[in-house]
This record gives structure tokens, sequence and C-alpha cells, in this order.
């Protein structure tokens, strides 16, 4: 590892960080850490929603098409179901 | 209740009706208020009893109690304040004159800042009128009373202000007190840390009107700003 | 992620003709299937930025900047910790700005963009009072020190903490945005003399002790990986609260047609009621 500028001359050096590895690595660690798991829990969130959101519909589309008279029940239904998702 | 209201604002005069429903909201508070006494000193008791914990908890030396006694007097007061937050629009809330109260035609922001008064009335000015027994229980030099109260007046002003803002945003909410706190206290930091620095430096013999000063520019802002604060938050408690 | 070809804004260009100029189309923005649409396209550009930015500045801020004469290689947390505190007061000022628009124009966008921010700055201050507080072990000795910028920051995740957790426990969901709207004002309001009194308390407290932000001005090696750190965060900082506000979009839109149409493939072929849902949104 001998690049021009480089601050270290070995691995094991970096990982040491003269003697401040501890701090170093825990505040750069904790921060990326954290930065990446709210943008996984932000994905994850999202499918669930889509999921709900596509379930409901469904749902919906199912109750339609066997009780073509009873839009107003379908209707209530998909209130109920959204009220739900929202909820979570 | 509620017809007291309705008979109390009609007794301004139209024309000077700004300063007749002002001074109506003030002396039905105060008057309502002077009724429950109870609770009219429960800040009063807390404060005293708080300052009790200290010496206490601490120690009862009294070069130590001195040296925290205008930081101690000073955090005691701003709990106290506080504590009778939460009631200052729940009783108005129950029976309905809250509602009255934004429907009236004078605007909302100068009614609320009436009510503000009032409380400050009742609970920041006495707070700080009893602060210098609590000070000699402290050692607190006696040189340094007349800037405690005047400090613990003009700051608690202020607090009455920038609690209301919390209190009018958590009347509406089954347990809002826990919440009102976390609210509002990081906005009284500045308060605290002036209001406290006046003190401490009359302790140490050194002019205190620039922290006076500090603590009126304060309450200017909180004057212009608090009241549309309230009002906002008291509209949607109310309209939901 | 469904591709914006089908997005309901392409017929409602033809309704209402695209104007120019900065308004009309933050007015358009303003609507949240538009937005949605939109969004979608800024999305890869921030995470390109973001992650460029991220990399290099850690690479070169890490193993290439020159280690501090007087803190050795700790001050490598600076490029962290400075970045996370200037996100975490530049998120207050977007929650200020967004409960603004809020109140006063009533663009419920803008609580979006208001509710999907607030978590991510109160984690911007968590993450920059911890690296604050590590960094404070091998400079002071101890984990923490009432130094003014660390108690600053200590109050503002309180202030964080207040405003997610009022707008959280309103029933009605628009009482709890107009509640959070409120505070946020209040704070930005109080924030400047919440500094200035803590800087004023801390220096009358604690005289000439050293203090993490006014280092000796630092050469270029040093301070350029921390400006492509600080643009990194800003661009994953965008890139997260837009993730988040799409999701919220979604949330709270998930009865309105034009979502219906985004999700089920069954009734794709119905563009006349994606016009009329997009119309509804815009008035």
């Amino acid at each position: 590892m001998n690049l021009p500028g480089i601050a270290f001359s070995s691995v094991s050096e970096f990982f040491a960080m003269g003697g401040h590895a501890l701090y170093v690595w825990s505040a750069w660690g904790l921060t990326a850490a954290c930065l990446v798991g709210l943008v996984i829990a932000t994905r994850l969130s999202r499918r669930a929603l889509e999921a709900d959101i596509r379930r409901r519909l469904r749902r919906d589309a199912s109750r339609h098409s066997s009780h073509p008279a009873s839009h107003r029940a379908s209707h209530r239904s998909s209130h109920q179901a959204s009220r739900h998702s929202s909820r979570d | 209740m509620n017809h007291e209201l309705l008979t109390a604002l009609p007794e301004a005069p139209p024309t000077s009706s700004l300063a007749g429903a002002f001074k109506a909201t003030l002396a039905r508070d105060l008057r309502q208020a002077l009724r429950r006494r109870s609770e009219l000193i429960n800040p009063l008791v807390f404060f005293a009893l708080v300052i009790t914990l200290f010496p206490l908890g601490i120690s009862p030396d009294k070069a130590l109690l001195a040296t925290l006694a205008p930081g101690l007097l000073w955090v005691a007061a701003l709990l106290a304040t506080l504590l009778s937050l939460d009631g200052l629009f729940r009783q108005d809330l129950e029976d309905g004159s809250l509602e009255q109260l934004l429907l009236t035609p004078q605007p909302l922001p100068l009614l609320v800042l009436a009510k503000v008064a009032g409380h400050w009335l009742l609970t920041g000015l006495p707070l700080a009128l009893m602060a210098p027994l609590l000070g000699v229980m402290l050692g607190l030099p006696s040189g340094a009373f007349g800037v405690l109260i005047a400090s613990l007046a003009l700051g608690s002003m202020s607090l009455s202000l920038i609690g209301a803002i919390g209190a009018a945003l958590t009347v509406g909410l089954r347990r809002g007190g826990v919440l009102l706190s976390l609210i509002i206290l990081p906005l009284y930091i500045p308060v605290l840390i002036f209001g406290a620095g006046a003190v401490q430096s009359a302790v140490n013999g050194m002019p205190s009107l620039a922290h006076l000063a500090i603590l009126g520019a304060m309450l200017a802002l909180a004057l212009l700003l608090a009241p549309l604060a309230i009002a906002a938050g008291l509209r949607l408690s109310i309209n939901g | 992620m469904t591709a914006d070809s089908d997005s309901p804004q392409a017929p409602a260009r033809k309704v209402r003709p695209r104007k120019g100029g900065l308004w009309p189309w933050l007015h358009r923005m303003g609507a949240p299937a538009t937005f949605f649409a939109a969004s979608q396209r800024w999305l890869p550009w921030l995470w390109a930025l973001a992650i460029m930015a991220l990399v290099a500045g850690s690479v070169w801020g890490l193993a290439f900047a020159p280690a501090d004469y007087q803190q050795g290689n700790s001050f490598r947390i600076i490029y962290v910790h400075v970045p996370a505190a200037i996100l975490a007061q530049s998120c207050f000022m977007l929650l200020a700005v967004c409960a603004l628009i809020f109140l006063v124009w009533k663009i419920k966008l803008a609580d979006m963009v208001a509710t999907a921010a607030a978590p991510v700055g109160a984690l911007m201050t968590a993450l920059a009072l911890f690296s604050g507080s590590v960094w404070g072990i091998p400079t002071w000795g101890t984990w923490w020190i009432w130094d003014a910028r660390l108690t600053s920051m200590l109050i503002q995740l309180f202030l964080y903490l207040g405003v997610i957790v009022l707008r959280g426990s309103f029933a009605s969901r628009d009482s709890g945005s107009r509640a959070a709207s409120i505070l946020a004002l209040v704070g930005m309001v109080n924030i400047p003399i919440i500094k200035y009194s803590v800087d004023w308390w801390s220096t009358l407290h604690q005289p000439a002790t050293f203090t993490l932000s006014e280092a000796p001005p630092m050469p270029a090696s040093m301070w350029i990986p921390l400006l492509m750190m600080v643009i990194g965060f800003y661009a994953l900082f965008g890139a997260l609260v837009l993730m988040r506000t799409r999701v919220e979009v979604l949330r709270r839109e998930s009865r309105k047609q034009w979502v219906r149409d985004l999700l089920s493939p069954s009734s794709r072929a119905r563009p006349d009621a994606a016009v009329v849902a997009t119309e509804g949104d815009k008035s």
C-alpha cells in the first residue's frame, strides 16, 4: 500500500487509526449502520404498504365481480381496508 | 361559567371593545381562579417542597447551598410554572367557555393574552414574591433578593407565554401532561439561563442589568409571537 | 417500483397545458400524484450523487487526509460528525419551511415532506451527538462535556422528539399535522435564541476549553473531503426524504384513483378516471 498521499503505511495501521480505532470506527460504523438501516426500513415499509393496497384492491375487485349490484358494500369495505392500512 | 363570559363581554362599550374584551377576560379568569383557592396555592406549595428537597438530597452545608441557590430557585420556579400550565385551558375546555372565546368577534390572540396575563398574575408573580423566603432558607445573600424577584417576575411572564403555546396544543389530548413538558422544557432553556444568570451575577456582586434586559427582550419577542401561536393551537384543539 | 409510463399526470397535461416558470411548476408539484411521478425521475440522480460523494469523501477522509497534528487520527470523526450536525440543523429549517407552506397555503404535500423528514432529522441529531461524544473521549477524556455545541444539539434532539411525538398523539391526522407545524415554527424561532444563550452560558462557565469546531484553519487535503461528505450527506438526506415522502404520499392517497391505477394492473385502461383524480387533487 504505497499510494502517494496516503496517510497510513499499512492496512493494519489504517485499521488501528493510531490508537484511536475504537472511537473513529464506532462513530463511522454507527453512522453508516443507521443511515443504511433507515434506507432499508423505508424500502420495507414501502413494500408492505404497496402489498397492503394491492391486497385491498384485489379484495375489492373480487367482491365487485361476485356481487355486481352491491357497489356500496364494496366501497365500504375498501374504506375499512384503507383505514387499516393507514394505521401501520 | 358560560353565562359569566356572556354577561362579562357585553359590559364593554362597543367602541373600545378591544380593551374591554381584554379586561373582561382577565377579570373573569381572576374571579374564577380565586374561587378555587386550593389550585391557586398548588404551584407555591410545590415550589417550597422542591426547595426543601434539595438540602435533604445534597447537603445542608450553607456555603454549598448558597452557590447552588440561584439555579435551584430558578429550576424549581420553572417546574412550578410548568405544573400549573396543564390546567390553563383545561377547565375552560370542559365547561365550553373556550369555544365561546373562539366565537367572539374580538381577535383571539388578544383574548388569549388576557388569559396568559391572568395565569402570570396568579402563578408567576406569587412565585417571584415567595422566592426570597426560600432564598433565605438556601442561604442566598440578601443583596440578591431584589434581582431574584425582578428576574423571576420578568422571566415567568415569558414562561407563561411560551408555556401557553404547549398548553393550547395539548389541551384536547387526554394525556397531555407529559407531552406538554417534552414540548415546552426545551423552549424554556434560554429564559432559565438568563434568569439564573441574573441572580448569579447579583450574588457575585456584579451588575445584572444586562441579563434583565435580555429577559425583557425575550419577553418582548414572546409577547409579539406567542399569542398568535397560542390562538392557532387553541383553534386546532377545539375544531379538531 | 412501477415505471412512470402509466403515471396519471400524462393525461392531465392534455387538459391543463404546461406553463413555464417556477411558480406554475411548484403548483403542479404540489399535487401528490404529480410529485409521485416526478420524484421517481429525481431519485436516481440523487442516489448517484450521494454514493459518489460519500465514497470519495470517505476514502479521502479516512485514508488520504493527513492526521491532525494535535488530535492524531481521532480527528477523522469530523467527517461524519460535522455533516450530521449540519444536516440536523438544515432539517429543522426544512420542517419549519414545510410547516409554513402547510399552514399558510394548505398544501398537504408540504406536510407529507415534514412527516417524512422529521425522523431523519432526529436521527442526524442523534448521530451528531453520538459522534461528538465519542470524539470527546480522546480530546477531553470524558464521554460528555457540557460543550455549547453538544448542549444545543441535545436540546435540538428534544425539539425533534417533541414535534414527532406531538404529531403522533392526535386522533385525527390533520390536527396532528397542524399541531406539529405550529410547534416546528415555534421551535425555529427559538433555535437561534437557544444557540445564543447556550453559547453565552458555556463561555461563562468554561472559558478557554478546546472546542471541536474552532480548529485551526484546515489544509485543503482535510477540508475538501469534508466538503464532499457534506455534499454526500445532503444528497443522501434528499434521497431519503424523497423516498419517505413517496411512501407517505402512497399511504395518505391510498384510496385515490391514481394509486389504484398505479398498483392494480386490471384497472389500467381507465385514463378518464385518472384525469378526474389528479384534477381533484390539485383543487
